[in-house]
């Protein structure tokens, strides 16, 4: 089951299938958040991208779910160009993220707030109801399906930021700091989750976090971005060994 | 399973327990009670048909509607038109096309056509203002209200003015005004438990995040608007139906800041609030306007000043606001008891 889904997200890899963004610029009364970013996402794999505070990531997911236009470059899902398309459009089209800040419905129950982003995708309200307990007993929050959102402790408000991103089964998901404020227990329950989501749900998955350590055991891919520019992508053995990257980003931190 | 209160799960038995609750007190009021009380009642009935009309929209989108007592005033009127005596009609409302003019319908095909005509004045309104903000939207509806009530204060030929519409038949008995009431508490609770109820609820709590899961908030937005104006259609010739008369000022200042009241103090988002909130909101008003006509007492009459009752709602509702912020129902619906609440859960 496992593996199915991770070969099927390596054939619709294979087969041209992607999330993209070329060239792309966003500008904020003329001072560019992000310029020239060039990246790919493809179904099975895990990207991270990383950056210090300020260096565009956010930005960057705007882009890619439809909430920013991008001031220069394009967008494109699977080889059709989505520029200028609503959030909800591309949500529909498989992209899917969560939010840095939380953003939960929080008068709505634990189940109702995947259930509802199962019924967005199209399914009955009987189905989606099965696709939101599925997803959440993936994601640990199978025991409080009654609750309402907006009292659940923080660390379960992003597990279930991540379970409603995944219940429209999406072909992308982008994790904006979802492991933001965790201890260093609670953040590797997280990555467990998060390592399996390509295996389970054959999604493709851009992470940003600031753990160095946990982005690099679980990414495929890394994505460096500083002060909105790209300066180095490649295997995580690469990007570790890349001047560029030592002095630019690691400078301060030194290497773990 | 512990569930809390609003889960709709535990809620399935809602609307039959509500409207239980209801036909418990109709019964002995149409068998029993004075004229006085089961005029009393009637209204209440009425207020919850008018107060479900809010509730719809304002409940589940978060958008504060001011302006929906337009839509009873489009439905009163309708109502008016279709089922007036056409002699009347044919000397005081000589602008309506002639077919209208001899028409007389029931009450009931009154009901269901001012429903009919006040939700597709809704899509055309509604189409513009569900794309506003928040703000924005409550300002643009209660515009819509002033705009409304001057064209039919003003459009003598159509509506008679300001001049009160008589000769307009009545139910003759509460029972039908039970049955929209109760008609009225079942579509908003089907409404608030479909697909299109949850979705709006979600963007209601927060409609970045609705974006970003695939909810198109504007259509949402619009149906609820249009079901909401349709129900405040209906609640508007179930009331002229009552009234046997209409006056256009009616359905303006005074009924919004009633109806507004209502919702507030029973807690805007729960179908029990709009029930609690008519019942608790009338009850105080009936008071006062029983102490504003005074007590003769020997040779002197002791009164209230005149105006007093608005007075009081107002500082209610701002302690209801101070204190309870989601209303006397804490935004709850009501506690199922056990053996429906095992079915509920079943489901
Ligand atoms: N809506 C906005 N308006 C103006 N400036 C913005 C806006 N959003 C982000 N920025 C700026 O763009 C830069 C990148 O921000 P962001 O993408 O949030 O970075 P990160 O997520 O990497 O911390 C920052 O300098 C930020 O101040
Ligand atoms: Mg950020």
């Amino acid at each position: 089951m496992r593996m199915d889904a991770k070969i099927e997200g390596a054939a619709a890899a294979a087969a041209g299938e992607a999330l993209s963004v070329a060239g792309v610029t966003v500008r904020f009364d003329g001072l560019a958040a992000i310029s020239g970013v060039t990246l790919r996402l493809a179904p099975g794999e895990i990207v991270g991208l990383i950056g210090p505070n300020g260096a565009g990531k956010t930005t960057l997911v705007n882009v890619l779910t439809g909430f920013q236009k991008p001031t220069e470059g394009g967008l494109e899902i699977d080889g059709r160009s989505a520029l200028g398309w609503s959030p909800a459009k591309v949500r529909r089209a498989g992209v899917a993220r969560s939010f840095q800040a939380g953003r939960l419905f929080g008068k709505l129950s634990v189940l109702e707030n995947a259930q509802v982003a199962a019924i967005a995708a199209g399914l009955s309200l009987r189905d989606a109801r099965a696709r939101a307990a599925e997803v959440l007993d993936r994601t640990g929050l199978g025991g409080q399906l009654g609750q309402i959102a907006g009292s659940l402790p923080y660390t379960d408000q992003r597990r279930l930021d991540i379970a409603r991103a995944l219940a429209s089964r999406p072909k992308y998901v982008l994790l904006d700091e979802p492991a933001a404020g965790m201890s260093d227990s609670e953040c590797e329950d997280l990555m467990r989750i998060i390592r399996g989501l390509p295996g389970s749900f054959g999604c493709g998955v851009l992470l940003i976090e600031h753990n160095m350590h946990v982005v690099m055991s679980l990414s495929d891919r890394l994505h460096v971005l500083d002060g909105g520019r790209t300066i180095v992508t490649g295997t995580p053995a690469e990007v570790q060994a890349d001047r560029a990257f030592l002095t630019a980003y690691l400078g301060a931190e030194g290497v773990e | 399973m512990a569930v809390p209160a609003n889960l709709p799960l535990r809620a399935a038995g809602l609307p039959a327990l509500l409207i239980a609750g209801l036909g418990l007190v109709t019964l002995p009021v149409s068998l029993f009670a004075p004229p006085g009380v089961e005029t009393f009642w009637t209204e209440i009935l009425v207020r919850i048909i008018l107060v479900t009309g809010f509730y719809i929209f304002i409940g589940n989108s978060g958008v504060f509607a001011f302006g929906h007592v337009a839509f009873a005033c489009v439905g009163g009127y309708a109502a008016a038109w279709l089922s007036m005596n056409p002699m009347f009609k044919q000397i005081m409302l000589t602008g309506l096309p002639h077919w209208v003019q001899t028409l007389q319908l029931s009450p009931w095909a009154g009901v269901a056509a001012a429903a009919v005509m006040a939700a597709l004045v809704a899509l055309v309104v509604g189409a513009a203002i569900v794309r506003l903000s928040d703000i924005a939207a409550s300002i643009a509806t209660f515009a819509f209200l002033v705009v409304v009530n001057r064209i039919y204060s003003n459009w003598d030929s159509v509506t008679g003015g300001v001049a009160p519409l008589t000769n307009i038949p009545q139910f003759g008995s509460i029972w039908p005004t039970f049955l929209f009431a109760a008609l009225a508490l079942l579509t908003a609770y089907l409404f608030q438990r479909s697909r299109w109820g949850l979705m709006l609820k979600a963007s209601r709590d927060d409609d970045v995040a609705a974006l970003a899961t695939g909810i198109s908030v504007y259509r949402m937005r619009l149906a609820a608007f249009v079901l909401s104006a349709a129900v405040m259609g209906a609640g508007g010739a179930v009331y002229t139906y009552f009234l046997g008369i209409l006056t256009v000022d009616v359905f303006y200042m005074g009924l919004t800041f009633l109806m507004l009241v209502m919702l507030v103090v029973g807690g805007a988002e729960s179908l029990t609030g709009v029930v609690a909130g008519v019942i608790a909101v009338s009850t105080v008003a009936q008071i006062l306007r029983l102490a504003e006509q005074g007590v003769q007492i020997g040779g002197t009459r002791l009164a209230l000043p005149l105006g007093l009752q608005e007075i009081t709602l107002g500082i209610f509702m701002v302690l209801v606001l101070v204190y309870r912020s989601d209303g006397i129902t804490r935004g709850r619906e009501l506690p199922l008891p056990r053996f429906l609440k095992a079915n509920a859960d079943a489901r």
